[in-house]
């Protein structure tokens, strides 16, 4: 039986999700481990990442690269924020 | 073509920057390269495994972990701002997938929330590029030796033709396993590789061990596997098989080189990559190069390892031709072939 | 009489019992040391011997050995007059360079089902005489083996050759060239071969521990 997540993350602002939605889309393409499927969505600040695995540990593997990319968007910008603060 | 999103005006006034970043194995580097091939920073963080080699995923997990150190330093050595920046590149491929992934999504972000034009890289073209900007070289066939490649290749027609490569293990691979096997271990500033050639130049006696050229191609699985065979005997010393993996080896990679040369009839040697700061390497093929009456040039210790620069600086050659990667379309390229690429930029 | 200096041999053409011959000398490597390159030389130099001859024997055109000297690693062997095919290739009407291809496919054919890797195949290593035939020469790098595998590899080698000095008709080529090899060695033999060489090529360079 196929295994589900859904994770709806809430970031700082609708330009940050956009961001993260385009930085990510590509990925969703190739998958983690060859038993999953990820896609994305957002709604304003909202960030919807559904997961679908054929088992639990190929659906872990999927989410932690996630969300481990999402954290390196985040800290990407704020680098480049703390770079450029005109910009 | 793409036109970069500031206005020309502003362009024109100061020197436009290319910001490279390059994660196709063990490294996370950055760099800043300015479009007239000046470099102004190339920072980089590589990955020390608590033991044994690479693991993909934990590489990955450090890549993302010191990309924000990394990218901050590279902009503080360079004394410039992300205003600075006209494009992004990044390795593309070839490499390890959840590197790979982890260096393009930092990039897409940039090029996404800078938006400006992203240039997808492909990592053995920019070891020749660096090397050529470096050295001057101008039509050189190159021998890129490094962990994970090992490729003698020349241009011809629109590309990088590649006239041999390992059919098995890379030799930077090949000397990192036996240096494992032989309970060396890298520290950050010593890799395996520099670590094997130290204790090869205390190697007297040379032991026979299999020499494997085929064609242009050549193997190092079985020299690998024999290696190893013999310091399970102990009968030797660590310092005699060091001394004569590195002359079996390097004599393999020396022949395909000029057998390369005497084939292309090109009148320049140029050696790159990580495996390239060995002496004993570089000395050989001095040696060939002096008996064709042909230029040697090797790729500076700097930009010899994987590094941000190199991604950089061949992202503006590619984005001058006019070739950009839309973000859409920045999938990594996990088995992306050198002779792959519409090198347009070379004439 | 210097006729070519190649990467690994030079070739004089002389005069020798009253007949014009080809000397292969395989000359010192000044970059390896001592020992490797003389070990590498009388390797070769014997090799080479053993598999033209065996070749011959499997009914592919090889030069004819006369005399074979290891102390020099020399070779004194029959005087091929002809072009390589390297030369000739490029300037044929595609229908003749698909037949010179085939009869090449054949011919490695042949080998391989005898038993012998040639272990160097490039256009440069195959010369087309003037009476048509085609002999291989070159057989340093060979080995007397029917592992799948280098016979993989030596197919893979040809494959190379043509990508990087015939680019403009790589496929067809090799294309020909399988054509010619599976007539020779069978549908069985072939797939499996062929199948190894794409194998070889996706392989990755890359291990991490073992």
């Amino acid at each position: 039986m196929k295994k589900k997540a859904v994770i709806q993350l809430e970031l700082p602002s609708e330009n940050f999700a956009a961001i993260v939605m385009r930085a990510l889309q590509p990925e969703t393409k190739r998958r983690v481990t060859s038993r999953s499927r990820v896609a994305l969505q957002y709604k304003g600040s909202r960030l919807i990442i559904k997961a679908e695995a054929n088992d639990t540990s190929a659906l872990r593997a999927s989410l932690n690269s996630y969300l481990r990319w999402i954290g390196l968007v985040r800290d990407t910008i704020e680098t480049a924020e703390s770079l450029s603060p005109s910009l | 073509m793409v036109i970069g999103w500031r206005p020309l005006h502003e362009q024109d006034s100061k020197q436009q920057i290319s910001l490279g970043i390059e994660t196709t194995a063990d490294d996370f580097g950055v760099g800043l390269v300015g479009f007239d091939g000046e470099i102004l920073s190339n920072v980089f963080d590589v990955f020390v495994p608590e033991k044994g080699g690479i693991h993909p995923r934990e590489a990955a997990r450090h890549h993302a972990k010191v990309a924000q150190k990394v990218i901050s330093r590279a902009f503080d050595e360079a004394g410039k701002t992300l205003k600075d920046v006209s494009i992004i590149s990044f390795s593309q491929g070839p490499g390890l997938g959840p590197c790979l992934r982890t260096g393009a999504t930092a990039a897409r972000a940039l090029a996404a929330y800078l938006k400006i034009p992203l240039v997808g890289v492909n990592h053995c073209v920019a070891h020749i590029e660096i090397g050529k900007l470096a050295t001057d070289a101008q039509d050189p066939v190159t021998l890129y030796v490094s962990g994970g490649n090992t490729i003698v290749s020349a241009f011809d027609a629109g590309r990088y033709r590649v006239f041999g490569e390992t059919l098995d293990i890379a030799i930077g691979n090949c000397l990192d396993v036996f240096a494992r096997r032989a309970g060396l271990r890298r520290e950050p500033s010593l890799p395996l590789g520099a670590l094997v050639e130290k204790l090869a130049k205390q190697g007297k006696e040379l032991i026979e061990l299999p020499y494997s050229v085929k064609g242009m191609d050549l193997s190092f699985s079985g020299l690998l596997t024999a290696t190893e065979r013999i310091l399970e005997t102990g009968k030797f010393s660590v310092e005699d098989l060091c001394f004569s993996l590195q002359e079996v080896a390097f004599s393999m990679l020396a022949e395909i080189t000029e057998r390369a040369l005497a084939h292309t009839e090109k009148r320049e040697i140029l050696l790159t990559g990580g495996v390239a700061a060995n002496e004993r390497l570089q000395e050989m093929l001095a040696v060939i190069a002096q008996d064709h009456d042909s230029r040697f040039c090797v790729v500076p210790k700097q930009y010899a390892l994987d590094n941000g620069a190199m991604i950089a600086w061949t992202g503006i050659l590619a984005y001058l031709q006019g070739l950009i990667t839309p973000i859409e379309k920045s999938m990594v390229r996990l088995k992306w072939r050198l002779d792959d690429v519409e090198a347009s930029w070379v004439r | 009489m210097l006729v070519k200096k190649g990467a690994e041999a030079s070739l004089f053409l002389e005069d020798w019992q009253e007949r014009q011959v080809i000397m292969k000398r395989r000359l010192p490597k000044k970059y390896r040391l001592l020992k490797v390159d003389e070990r590498i030389r009388t390797y070769r130099t014997i090799h080479e011997s053993q598999l033209l001859h065996s070749a011959k024997e499997a009914g592919v055109p090889t030069p004819t050995i006369f005399l074979i000297n290891l102390t020099d690693s020399n070779i004194i062997m029959e005087y091929v007059q002809g072009t390589e095919v390297k030369r000739v290739l490029h300037n044929l009407p595609t229908e003749s360079r698909y037949a010179l291809n085939v009869h090449i496919g054949k011919l490695i054919g042949q080998l391989h089902k005898n038993r012998i890797v040639h272990g160097d195949l490039t256009t440069s290593n195959m010369i087309l005489t003037t009476s048509g035939e085609v002999v291989l020469i070159d057989f340093g790098l060979g080995e007397k083996t029917s592992q799948v595998e280098l016979r993989a590899v030596d197919l893979h080698l040809m494959k190379r050759a043509f990508q990087s000095t015939h680019f403009l008709y790589a496929k067809e080529s090799f294309d020909a060239v399988m054509k010619g090899y599976f007539m020779v060695v069978g549908e069985e033999t072939g797939k499996k071969v062929l199948d190894k060489v794409i194998e070889i090529e996706k392989r990755g360079r890359y291990i991490s521990e073992r």
